[in-house]
């Protein structure tokens, strides 16, 4: 049958949802294996008459972006490792200004400059965990060369939700390897997307004064006033614990309560953005991967279908926060979970094993790790057969 | 000193001013406000972006929006604020702070009742919740947000952001208790320099003039004029940064002999004792140069389609590594062989490798083509290894199994290469290329003609076609596969 095919890397499909999300700043500094992201949001944003710029350093091209954002674009920037430790301080400043914001993370091999051109899947324990004060901040998981358009889309759409920066992870196996990609079903992926915005507030009919982080519940989303645009209200944007008005405040009850709208708006509101496909085959191995991870899988899986071995499977897009639910649910019909990762000692696995734990404590955790490039199939696939 | 009848609509004097007794920050708040008020703006036009210090204490003395940030980094986030507001959400056709002298003189337009509600809305309904742009962004910073964002006051500069920088330099980091500071002066003595500052400063007015600043102002807080100084900054089209040189009366003063004469002199022995306006120059801000350079298309331009024309007889699952020198097109030749093998409905995968250092070095590309759905796209045991130089041989030698098929350029097969090839026991097909070739580049080439040779259900006439369509073809290449 007759099919017409782009052959396409993860780099240009996420600059595509990008664009498409309405994505219209870009401050960003190249870094491999980002770089080809930064090549192809320039390109577009600069052919629509959009923002992108080169920064002089990552701290200056997410400053950039995240004071853009202030204002009202929306904006995005990619790197890798080294240059995300650089834009930990902004990250925290955008989740405690409630600026939304994503912040693509290319893994590569580390520790620090490491190996740019080795894939890996080490900076998971890093990005769950750099917001002092033990905040989350959403981080969602790109799965393969196609699944970067959905999930690129779905965490600009979820920024802008929650108001908060989201980290969207990948690696230098997905952003830089190319495949064909089926254009209708590409074009039928992009018809389903629906774009959100940040809650404006409406200030010509408010009677009310604008307060800059306004909520009745704790998971309530702020609603938004661009500085700068001539209205009747004030806005005051600030990462000084403050009050609902954005005044500094250390010590009142209610800049206490912010701080756990901050927590609850991201945690609380996890049914919002919870992103995963489970396949339920009524075994007793289940296995739970993400990031190209998931590709591996998927491979041993087809294999094991030829001999007539199914297992469970739980295939994870959003991250963190962690989904207990399917987690839990998973754990307590199972012997054995096996958890592929790339990095040196599973750190996913590690994170969720108490979740696992607690819902069955005779489920064993079975890891499977490589510290660079990917897990090759085989490996699954002879760990599965082993406990089916 | 600063008695402009608006100044309450943008300086909060509900609040008391949160600075020691003496601070220059107090004068200089006033000045900004008597600035703003002489403006005729809206206070919500106005965006006040402050830094980190006691000058980040600021923000609840003023009506403007305000927006504090981070240390050092409130430049960075006045430049993105900036560009976002004048590039994407300005009417070109909106008044901007340069004509004020317009709104001035229009009566209409200029009230004197109140906060906001009295100030006409220039709005339009089409400007939505975003527009209308063409806001007024300053930014509030002291010696440590100088110092450690120096990076960005230099980019601001140079991109000719339409920011103004008010530097509150007292010469220490004042909130933390008067340490030495980047604009601390040599001799001068800070919390951290007792005995005096053994390095000089930072001169922060020739620093940004060589950054291409075009408005410089270097005024004493105790100026008169500062307001008008501050007006006149803000009025620029452009960076502008004004200077203004103060007194710490919590620290500085303390150490210090530091009346305006002392003043006057350290300024002179550091080389900075022109005051005023410095440098004005013609400039065109970057906004402007943006939006003139990028006008908007209706859509960004999309990857080619290649449409799949013939079947191979039987399921196929080819693993290919093609291996040479950088600059020399292996990825090319692998990324055409891709394409054909997409015309022949194969699944394909590619992945590159390289050095770090893309332009020397060895070139490798992995291949797969394969009339199943690719998952894992390693190849952990290649069908063929395509080998057309020595730094193509020494990266992929480990990746060589018994079963691979090696198709080497013969200029290769050294004794020692045939050595190591036959302890591994693969089949090894020698093919002339660099030795006959007149661009020895093309040996990838010949290499891939007999991949084609090989694998007989593979159409070379899809690989001409590509290698045509790409326009890359030379002669001697196209006789290749003749």
């Amino acid at each position: 049958m007759q099919k017409n095919y782009q052959i396409l890397n993860g780099a240009e499909l996420i600059s595509q949802a990008a664009i498409d999300a309405g994505v219209n700043f870009f401050a960003g500094y190249p870094i491999t294996p980002a770089s080809s992201i930064y090549t192809a949001l320039l390109t577009k944003l600069q052919e629509l008459g959009r923002v992108a710029v080169g920064a002089s350093d990552e701290i200056s091209a997410l400053a950039m972006c995240i004071g853009a954002s202030i204002r009202g674009a929306k904006s995005i920037t990619a790197t890798s490792a080294p240059g995300l430790s650089l834009m930990v301080e902004s990250i925290g400043y955008a989740f405690a200004t409630e600026t939304p914001c994503v912040i693509v993370n290319g893994q590569r091999l580390g520790p620090s400059t490491g190996a740019a051109t080795q894939s890996a899947q080490g900076d998971i324990s890093f990005v769950r965990n750099f917001i002092s004060g033990g905040y989350e901040i959403p981080v969602l998981a790109i799965n393969s060369i196609l699944d970067s358009y959905e999930t690129t889309y779905r965490a600009i759409n979820l920024s802008e939700e929650l108001r908060c920066p989201v980290i969207l992870l990948t690696e230098k196996d997905v952003i830089m390897s190319q495949t064909n990609i089926d254009s209708d079903l590409l074009d039928e992926i992009k018809s389903k997307q629906k774009t959100i915005q940040r809650p404006y507030f409406d200030f010509e009919e408010q009677k009310k004064q604008y307060k800059n982080y306004d909520f009745d519940n704790l998971t309530d989303i702020p609603e938004f006033l661009a500085p700068g645009i001539g209205t009747k209200h004030r806005a005051v944007v600030t990462a000084s614990m403050h009050d609902k008005a954005g005044n500094l405040s250390k010590n009142s009850p209610e800049a206490f309560e912010v701080l756990e709208h901050l927590r609850a708006k991201i945690e609380d509101n996890i049914d919002k953005y919870s992103f995963y496909k489970l396949t339920n085959n009524n075994s007793k191995v289940s296995i739970i991967s993400f990031l190209a991870s998931d590709l591996s899988t998927k491979a041993a899986l087809k294999e094991l279908e030829k001999k007539n071995i199914k297992v469970n499977h739980l295939s994870l897009t959003t991250l963190f926060p962690v989904l207990k639910k399917p987690i839990i649910d998973l754990a307590k019909n199972s012997d054995y979970i096996i958890i592929p990762e790339v990095n040196f000692g599973g750190q996913y696995a590690e994170i969720i094993r108490g979740t696992i734990l607690e819902a069955n404590p005779n489920c064993q955790i079975i890891k499977i790790n490589s510290q660079a490039d990917l897990i090759s199939p085989q490996r699954i696939i002879t760990e599965l057969e082993k406990h089916v | 000193m600063f008695n402009h009848p608006n100044i309450n609509l943008y300086l909060n004097e509900t609040q008391e001013f949160p600075y020691c007794t003496g601070c220059g920050h107090t004068m200089i708040n006033k000045a900004v406000a008597s600035a703003l008020a002489k403006s005729g703006l809206a206070p919500t036009k106005i965006n006040l972006i402050s830094d980190i210090g006691c000058v980040g204490l600021v923000d609840k003395m003023f009506l403007t929006n305000t927006i504090h940030t981070t240390h050092g980094r409130s430049t960075a986030f006045a430049t993105g604020i900036q560009l976002a507001d004048e590039i994407l959400f300005s009417n070109p056709n909106s008044p901007t702070i340069k004509s004020s002298d317009a709104r001035l003189a229009n009566p209409k337009k200029r009230s004197l009742l109140g906060v906001n509600e009295h100030f006409e809305d220039e709005r339009n309904e089409a400007d939505g919740a975003l527009g209308q742009g063409c806001s007024l962004n300053f930014v509030m910073i002291g010696d440590g947000g100088a110092t450690i964002g120096l990076l960005h006051l230099v980019e601001a500069a140079r991109m000719n952001a339409n920011i103004t920088v008010i530097l509150h330099n007292n010469f220490v980091y004042g909130m933390t208790g008067g340490q030495n500071s980047g604009l601390t002066p040599e001799n001068f003595r800070t919390a951290t320099t007792l005995s005096g500052s053994l390095v000089p400063n930072i001169h922060i007015a020739k620093l940004l003039e060589a950054s291409h600043a075009g408005f410089i102002a270097r005024k004493l807080a105790t100026d008169k004029d500062l307001d008008d100084v501050i007006l006149e900054a803000f009025n620029y089209d452009g960076f502008a940064l004004v200077e203004v040189v103060e007194l710490c009366t919590g620290y500085a003063t303390k150490w210090n002999p530091l009346s305006k004469k002392d003043i006057e002199i350290i300024l002179e022995n550091t080389d900075q004792e022109e005051r005023g306006v410095i440098v004005k120059k013609d400039t065109l801000a970057f906004a402007k140069k943006y939006l003139q350079s990028f006008k908007a298309k209706d859509d960004y331009k999309k990857p080619a389609k290649i449409k799949n024309q013939i079947k191979t007889d039987r399921d196929l699952n080819l693993k290919l590594i093609l291996a040479g020198t950088a600059g020399e097109g292996v990825q090319f030749a692998t990324s055409t062989l891709a394409k054909s093998l997409l015309k022949q409905s194969l699944n394909i995968s590619q992945k590159n490798d390289n050095p770090v250092t893309i332009g020397t070095g060895y070139s490798i590309s992995e291949l797969i083509g394969s009339t199943e759905e690719i998952y894992y796209s390693a190849i952990d045991s290649a069908d063929y290894v395509l080998i057309s130089s020595e730094d193509g041989f020494k990266r992929v030698f480990n990746e060589i199994k018994k079963t691979t098929k090696v198709i080497i350029d013969s200029s290769l097969l050294i004794q020692e290469v045939k050595d190591k090839l036959s302890k591994i026991g693969c089949e090894i097909i020698s093919i002339e290329g660099r030795n006959v070739l007149k661009e020895k580049r093309l040996s990838i080439f010949k290499l891939i003609s007999e991949l084609y040779r090989q694998e007989t259900q593979l159409n070379k006439g899809l690989f001409v076609e590509s290698i045509n369509d790409s326009g890359k073809a030379s002669d001697e290449l196209k006789s290749i596969f003749k």
